[in-house]
């Protein structure tokens, strides 16, 4: 798979407040692990992803994911908007223990990603950290409702550290992406 | 005898070329940014806890390693961020600033190879060639590089902007012009 060229790539961001689980969504997803200590991401963490999907024809696309894990905190906020362009979608994590990273998501997060990419504006909402649910404070129903806001293609909840939905949240938006491209995936 | 060792010879670059760019890439995408790319290169058992001032010279097959990353992880879709680290790389190869001329004859010294930088002058700026270009996969790095070098040596202080850069594959070179604004 390494040896052929991709038949799409996709520049993808993965945005939102510092220790939502970001980087633990996509280790999860990449290497199937969860990470118990906290690390704070410095800059970005870029990692590329090389998956296939069969459409319904039964021909192989392949699809190169160029995943940035962009710094939640406030000092690379200057830096931050190079880091957008080019990107295909966005998906927007809250950690649902923290109702301010949901309250953040649209003033701050869409607003940024918005106003520093051209071109249609693709977003899928992720509520981690779903394993908490004794302490959760965001309510499905509130995802649900930003979700209809700002037009994301689509609202989940997930665990890093369980590894529930983390798949199906990149992949259903890889998908969507491919039919935007028109492939029958 | 001493010819055969010269054929085999490897192609080396002088550790500041190779450091300055590790720091442009710091700077620009931060210490993760930075091993994310290192990584990605094959690179990070070799570089990742070597301090830069312990080796004078790394292989140009690393150089080219590094480069080919940077283009991949962060090309796509804009080259802005590899102008803005080529801009970035100038500052820390050269802080105080040389001129163009001194600066591409250190570059020449410090990256091995048959590879050359012309330069053709105006009155409105400089159109610029790197043939068989080192850097050739991320060859927009020379425009941000060359941005700063040409401002900072401007004798009247004027800001050189780069135009869009023409890479050419048969024999790897980048070109594009820089135009005093």
């Amino acid at each position: 798979m390494a040896d052929k060229e991709p038949d799409f790539v996709f520049k993808i961001a993965v945005i939102g407040d510092y220790a939502v689980g970001k980087t633990s969504l996509i280790a999860r997803f990449i290497q199937k692990k969860f990470m118990k200590e906290y690390k704070p991401t410095l800059g970005v963490n870029l990692i590329l992803k090389e998956i296939s999907f069969k459409d319904k024809k039964g021909k192989e696309i392949l699809c190169n994911l160029v995943l940035w894990d962009i710094a939640g905190q406030e000092r690379y906020a200057s830096v931050r908007k190079l880091y957008y362009k080019g990107c295909s979608a966005a998906m927007l994590v809250y950690d649902v223990t923290r109702m301010d990273t949901f309250n953040n998501l649209e003033p701050t997060w869409v607003k940024d990603y918005s106003e520093n990419t051209t071109g249609e504006k693709i977003f899928i909402i992720v509520g981690n950290k779903a394993d908490l649910g004794d302490i959760k404070k965001v309510q499905s129903g509130q995802g649900d409702d930003l979700k209809k806001k700002i037009g994301a293609i689509e609202f989940v909840e997930t665990s890093a550290k369980e590894g529930t939905n983390v798949d199906d949240a990149f992949l259903n938006l890889v998908k969507m992406l491919l039919k935007r491209s028109g492939e029958q995936v | 005898m001493a010819k055969r060792k010269e054929k085999g010879k490897t192609e080396k670059v002088k550790q500041v070329v190779f450091s300055a760019l590790l720091e442009a890439l710091n700077e620009i995408i931060g210490q993760d940014g930075k091993m994310s790319v290192i990584r990605f290169a094959g690179l990070n058992t070799k570089y990742a806890q070597v301090r830069p001032s312990l080796i004078t010279s790394v292989p140009k097959s690393d150089l080219i390693r590094l480069t080919t990353a940077m283009n991949r992880l962060l090309g796509f879709g804009s080259k802005a961020l590899l102008r803005e680290t080529g801009r970035k790389f100038a500052i820390f190869l050269h802080p105080y600033g040389y001129s163009l001329d001194v600066l591409i004859e250190k570059m020449k010294k410090w990256i091995d190879g048959t590879w050359d930088i012309t330069i053709k002058k105006d009155k409105d700026g400089f159109k610029i060639t790197v043939n068989n270009d080192p850097l050739f996969s991320a060859g927009y790095i020379w425009a941000g590089f060359f941005e700063v070098a040409a401002t900072n040596s401007s004798p009247d202080g004027a800001k050189f902007v780069a135009s869009e850069v023409v890479s050419k594959v048969e024999q790897p070179s980048t070109t594009f012009e820089l135009k005093r604004q």
